[in-house]
């Protein structure tokens, strides 16, 4: 008679693990959904001798915390549906890596085998594992296998096999003190007062699990006659440290077995690593970043400046052939000067500074630098609240907000994802850079790259401060710990950063032929009309709309053509820059659209600085607007986002206009 | 160079670094120092003067643990050199386009081109020196070159 058992497959993402499940059960699969979650579930039947054996290949986790959908399914699937063997795979060229999900597949005790998979790869590399060691300091069987030749399979069905049909099987417990294991017994004991609770879970799994804050495991203590006496031991514990401590010993465990199981897998440091300790440094990391970034904006600006000339150059010698009067009739020259040259040339201007900065981020990425950045802005980013898994769409922020707000997608925490899509309008996006340029080469001359550095980092802080309101308000809760692994560093090359460059810098060239043109024609048709007006007068339909809103404007000092062109702003970025030379009619002028500004009684260095903030904070863009609606679902969270931006935007705008004369001794 | 040699490398352009990074920051804020420090090719700059300081803290760094005797010291004087090395090139690009669209777009305005000697520049020199001849090996195995 067919005995029939199942065995789950469980391990780190990329180790090989679906290799091996589909060279074990070939065609006989089944995909589904894990019920009530939308990850990917496969099983399918392997034969063994007169074994039928159901494999069920369980979401790659890193660990069995409870911080992402991903291994709370893994997690309970192993507690709850109590699987006759797990197969633990293995990669064995990253041994190391492997063993913390191995320390705590050992606390669920449950019948468990070490798949060691690639291990062809890693022998080629000189890795030696000492599969009886391992038995031996580990307590669990190790099978090597390579998934991609179908090797070792056999022997790892029979060792699955015959741990599945071994009893009983204890948990393999790693000591974590005297402090905490004195809190372990007396929650071990406590829940002992539910005999029900602790048949269903290891009383000393699920005691680590509430010691280490793991909120779904308090869930399954809902209604137990022990809840109240655990939480009561659970209150006097400081559960953020003792989580730290608890996972400090488990890397000790792997850091003392480790040379006794691989005597070739403890490396010394290689360069990377030594850099490493250098610029994710505790102290130097953050100003380590924040330099090399302002060294970033000082380039964007001071680089770019002989090719802004250069195009200001062909743009005013070809507003002065159309004010020649050479065009007829009349209007036409008004509209390819005043608005087609005014417009789109004052947004072409900007290109420089946008390619460069994109290059020098993309050298920055290329290089590996940035994914070390994560990690260091990781330790203040979950100290206020902010999952680390949002700084790369964060970053991302600096190019386009759109892509941002989607690469949010890799957040599993709705919370966590919501509160980061909510935060990333708040990072500068590089449409926003031809309005910093304008206005800090016209009114900072002297330190405009450092004005615009100013600007990222405040856009940065009001991120990180808004995240912080949010999670003390309406997005309360733990952000999820950050594992992410460091790519190697490399040396960019310069085709393939600017390849990337031309890859997100393009969309502003086709932008300023498509929806900028667009607009600059629109706003020309509201400075033209109606017929027989001045130019861009207060008389005019854009006037008159400038007038409207300037009541509301006028408090931070902005006049009515500034209302207009924030006002267009919402449609893309650029297109405040566009509408101001049209507005302030620069095409046909020989003077330049910052002459113009500075000659503009109404506006100042304060003011300047203001509207520049403003700029930062107010509105996401018309696209990054149906991109917020999309990937939050909700129209209640969409318009938040724009009611939040635009009440800080205004709040800090007021602050920068009546406190920094003061502080700057103006008054 | 000897150990000993890296170590004192390492202090006297730390505190080099850190001295003209506070002098900088120090002079935008009191226009006196600026009118005494000018002249000596130390212009008021805050955030230039951010950069100087965190770059001479790397070294700092480097000093005490070449001291120490602890292996990461060398990685600290490596990526010390590095990043003055970087910041040189940064501040010399910036001042160099600069002059150039003074002498191409200006309005005749002469351009001297001792502007470009500011303390990112001409400390840069010697960091860059020592990352050739010390931090080849280290920045190759870095980059697999």
């Amino acid at each position: 008679m067919k005995k029939t058992i199942r065995i789950a497959l469980a391990g780190n993402p990329n180790v090989g693990k679906s290799t091996i499940f589909n060279a074990l059960t070939g065609s006989r699969q089944h995909v589904g959904n894990w019920p009530g979650v939308t990850v990917e579930k496969k099983s399918g039947f392997a034969k063994y001798q007169d074994y039928e054996i159901e494999v069920v290949d369980l979401p790659g986790t890193y660990s069995l915390t409870a911080y992402s959908i991903d291994e709370v399914v893994a997690r309970d699937y192993i507690i709850d549906e109590k699987p006759d063997a797990v197969v633990h795979v293995v990669d064995a060229t990253n041994f190391e890596r492997n063993l913390y999900l191995t320390t705590q597949l050992m606390e669920l005790g449950v019948p468990l085998v070490m798949a060691l998979n690639m291990s062809d790869m890693a022998e080629k590399a000189g890795t030696a594992i000492n599969r009886a060691s391992m038995k031996k300091f580990f307590g669990i069987p190790v099978v090597r296998t390579v998934g991609s030749k179908a090797e070792g399979l056999d022997e790892l069905l029979r060792t699955a096999v015959h741990e599945a049909e071994t009893s009983p099987h204890h948990e393999h417990a790693i000591g974590y003190g005297d402090a905490i294991e004195r809190t372990i017994s007396d929650l071990v004991a406590a829940l002992g007062n539910d005999p029900a609770l602790a048949a269903r879970y290891p009383p000393r799994w699920l005691a680590i699990r509430l010691l280490e804050g793991d909120e779904n495991a308090r869930k399954k203590l809902a209604g137990s006659p022990a809840q109240a006496h655990v939480l009561a031991l659970l209150e006097k514990s400081d559960l953020g440290e003792t989580e730290a401590a608890m996972a400090d010993r488990r890397y000790e465990v792997i850091a003392a077995l480790l040379p006794q199981v691989c005597t070739t897998c403890v490396k010394e440091m290689n360069s990377s690593d030594l850099i490493d300790r250098v610029i994710t440094n505790r102290w130097l990391g953050i100003p380590i970043f924040l330099a090399l970034m302002w060294g970033a904006f000082q380039l964007t600006f001071a680089v770019a400046t002989p090719f802004m000339a250069a195009i200001e150059a062909l743009f005013g010698y070809c507003a002065g052939l159309l004010s020649s009067g050479s065009v007829e009739p009349a209007w036409l020259g008004s509209l390819l000067g005043d608005g087609i040259i005014g417009g789109v040339g004052s947004v072409i201007i900007f290109l420089p500074n946008i390619f460069i900065l994109l290059f020098l981020l993309s050298l920055l990425e290329d290089s590996g630098y940035l994914a070390r950045a994560a990690f260091v802005m990781d330790r203040l980013m979950y100290a206020i609240g902010l999952p680390g898994k949002s700084f790369i769409p964060m970053l991302i922020g600096f190019g386009c907000n759109v892509p941002a707000i989607m690469a949010t997608r890799t957040i599993e925490d709705p919370k966590d994802r919501l509160l980061t899509i909510l935060i990333n309008p708040f990072m500068s996006c590089s449409a926003r850079l031809p309005v910093y340029v304008l206005f800090a080469g016209a009114f900072f001359p002297a330190n405009a790259g450092t004005v615009v550095f100013v600007l990222y980092v405040l856009g940065i802080a009001v991120a990180i401060g808004s995240a912080w309101l949010f999670r003390k308000t309406i997005l309360p809760g733990k952000p999820a710990p950050f594992l992410m692994e460091m790519p190697p560093y490399r040396l960019p090359t310069i085709f393939t950063s600017v390849r990337h460059m031309w890859d997100r810098g393009s969309m502003y060239i086709r932008k300023a032929g498509g929806i900028i043109l667009f607009a600059s024609i629109i706003v020309w048709g509201l400075a033209t009309l109606p017929y027989g007006v001045e130019y861009g007068s207060a008389d005019s339909y854009a006037g008159m709309l400038g007038h409207l809103l300037q009541p509301v404007f006028a408090p931070l000092g902005f006049d009515w053509k500034i209302a207009v062109a924030l006002l267009f702003g919402f449609v893309a970025k650029e297109i405040v820059v566009g509408s101001l030379g049209v507005l302030y009619g620069t095409g046909e002028d020989s003077g330049s659209l910052q002459d113009a500004l500075l000659a503009d009684p109404s506006l100042g260095p304060v003011t300047a600085f203001a509207l520049m903030v403003f700029v930062l904070l107010y509105l996401p863009c018309l696209t990054a607007f149906a991109v917020i609606r999309k990937e939050t679902g909700s129209w209640k969270w969409t318009l938040f986002s724009v009611g939040y931006g635009i009440s800080v935007a205004y709040l800090i705008a007021l602050i920068i206009v009546h406190i920094a004369p003061v502080v700057l001794g103006r008054i | 160079m000897t150990s000993f040699g890296k170590t004192l490398f390492a202090a006297v352009f730390g505190i080099l670094y850190l001295l003209s990074g506070i002098v900088m920051i120090l002079s935008a804020a009191i226009p006196y120092l600026a009118e005494l420090t000018g002249p000596y090719l130390i212009p008021a700059d805050p955030a230039a003067g951010f950069v100087l300081c965190v770059v001479g803290l790397v070294f700092l760094f480097a000093c005490r643990r070449l001291a120490q005797g602890t292996p990461n010291g060398h990685a600290f004087l490596y990526v010390g050199m590095a990043l003055a090395l970087i910041f040189g090139i940064v501040a010399l690009l910036s001042l160099l386009a600069q002059g150039a669209e003074i002498v191409i777009f200006g309005d005749g305005e002469p351009w001297d081109p001792i502007q470009i000697l500011v303390p990112m520049v001409y400390l840069a020199l010697v960091p860059a020196i020592g990352l050739y001849t010390w931090g080849r090996g280290f920045i190759g195995n870095l980059i697999g070159v």
